[in-house]
């Protein structure tokens, strides 16, 4: 059986739990990122100067327009595309026969382990742990750098205690002018990222108590009593979707009223057409969530206005799929991908299509930016912060 | 906000945690709406509207231990004050 076949079989059978954590290399993935990324470790000549440097530059420009190219005409809607809700139907069909039972929710003491392929939109401040105000605040002023940084993540929720991987590969800058700056600033990375930010931050230092596993120039790997500001309860963050209803219309109004404890905002006000789409793409990639959930998930989608289906879509990480795509009111186009042979989520992407606002235009955001884009590679419930699934070893544990 | 409730403002937003302070600042000094927000954070507009609800909480529990004796709480931002 080929790998993709594997992949597929596995889905079908667990579609958002331990089996999809299986036929992907995460080590070859994470080493990829770490060799580009040393490929943007200063040279000692002058970067402007250095002929090597240049050629780097030069492809890596011309890679980040190709990049964007592709998705903007792949966000672009299309004539020929089958209706939304035709497709999204099939696709419940589909999950309504799926024969496995459903991930328990976690117990005392478990975790639930995720795993994502990110290209994130980041800006940071050389040498300080800081991501105030992401890409917007001091753009462009000294020591402040602005870029799509690739990152392989890893997440374990527990109530009391969790733990973060992150691995990063080599930034994609906006622009040349940017990328230059930020070469002969010597190319420092976002602040937990870098040595010199590890060797004196109090959550390296692990004041708040917990334990670094791994921490040098792109890697970091936490252990530490409760991620900062974050708070998991009895089921992890994942919402009681065993609570939730089985028919399409009441599972939308359910959500659309915002009264699902863990499934939409603590504010309790409505939702959107925007956030209930995201919520119910929530319950798509809950490991607890039922064939008969997730089936009537498909239905409350294909009930949704505004929404189109791009087929053909594929994800940060390759696969192929469907997309839900919704152009939301703040100038975004996002992608919902999944995949429809298994109904398993794949991945979601947030492209800057319209950057009417002001604030787009101050910053001089151009159009077709990606803000995030990030591939599920799989999410279990495991027993430990030391236990991926059925995901084979990487890195520190 | 009139110049002693903004230095009371200031000292209160200082005491938050770096997210609550982040999001906080990206919707009332940027003027982002949630959603937007959630785009520059990184997180789900869900999660976004989740963070400032209860940052605006936080913030507002730390401006009532300040001014309990004035008696008044100053506006955090137009749509607090809707």
């Amino acid at each position: 059986m080929k790998t993709r076949e594997m992949e597929r079989a596995l889905a079908a059978a667990d579609p958002v739990g331990g089996g999809r954590l299986d036929g992907l290399d995460f080590e070859a993935m994470e080493g990829e990122l770490l060799a580009d990324l040393d490929d943007e470790q200063p040279a000692p000549s002058q970067a402007g100067t250095d002929g090597p440097r240049r050629l780097v530059l030069a492809l890596g420009t011309a890679t980040l327009a190709v990049a964007v190219t592709a998705l903007v005409v792949l966000s672009s809607g299309s004539s020929t595309q089958p209706a939304a809700a035709e497709v999204l139907r099939r696709t419940a069909a589909i999950a309504a026969a799926g024969n496995v039972a459903p991930a328990p929710l976690p117990k005392e003491g478990q975790f639930v382990y995720a795993k994502e392929k990110l290209l994130e939109l980041r800006g940071w401040t050389a040498g300080r742990q800081d991501a105030m105000g992401g890409p917007l605040h001091r753009r462009g002023a000294p020591g402040t750098y602005t870029a799509l940084v690739p990152v392989v993540r890893e997440s374990w929720s527990g109530p009391s205690a969790g733990r973060e991987r992150e691995v990063m590969g080599a930034p994609q800058f906006i622009s040349p002018a940017e990328r230059r700056r930020w070469q002969r600033a010597g190319s420092p990375l976002p602040g937990t990222f870098d040595p010199s930010v590890q060797r004196r931050d109090d959550v390296f230092l692990t004041k708040g108590g917990g334990r670094v596993l791994e921490a040098r120039r792109g890697v970091y790997d936490i252990e530490r009593p409760k991620p900062p500001g974050r708070g998991f309860g009895p089921n992890r963050g994942l919402p009681l979707v065993n609570k939730l209803p089985t028919r399409p219309e009441a599972l939308r109004h359910a959500v659309q009223r915002n009264t699902t404890k863990g499934l939409g905002s603590a504010d309790g006000k409505p939702m959107n057409v925007e956030e209930t789409i995201e919520a119910l793409f929530g319950i798509l990639s809950n490991p607890s969530a039922t064939p008969k959930l997730r089936a009537t998930t498909f239905d409350a989608l294909a009930e949704m206005p505004g929404i189109e289906v791009k087929t053909h879509a594929t994800d940060l990480a390759g696969r192929k799929g469907d997309a839900i795509v919704f152009d939301d009111e703040d100038g975004f186009e996002d992608e919902y991908i999944f995949d429809p042979d298994t109904t398993a989520v794949l991945g979601e992407r947030s492209v800057l299509v319209h950057p009417d606002d002001r604030i787009w235009q101050d910053k001089g955001l151009p159009p077709g930016l990606v803000f995030r884009d990030s591939a599920y590679l799989g999410r279990a419930v495991v027993d430990s912060t030391r236990q991926r699934g059925s995901a084979p070893r990487t890195g520190a544990s | 906000v009139p110049g002693g409730e903004a230095a009371e403002v200031l000292r209160a937003m200082a005491r938050l945690g770096d997210e609550d302070r982040e999001l906080l600042l990206l919707v009332s000094w940027e003027e982002l709406s949630p959603g937007q927000a959630a785009k520059v954070l990184g997180i789900s507009s869900l999660a976004a509207r989740s963070r400032l609800y209860r940052a605006r909480r936080r913030l507002r529990t730390l401006l009532e231990q300040r001014e309990s004796a004035a008696g008044r709480i100053p506006a955090l931002d137009k749509e607090e004050a809707r």
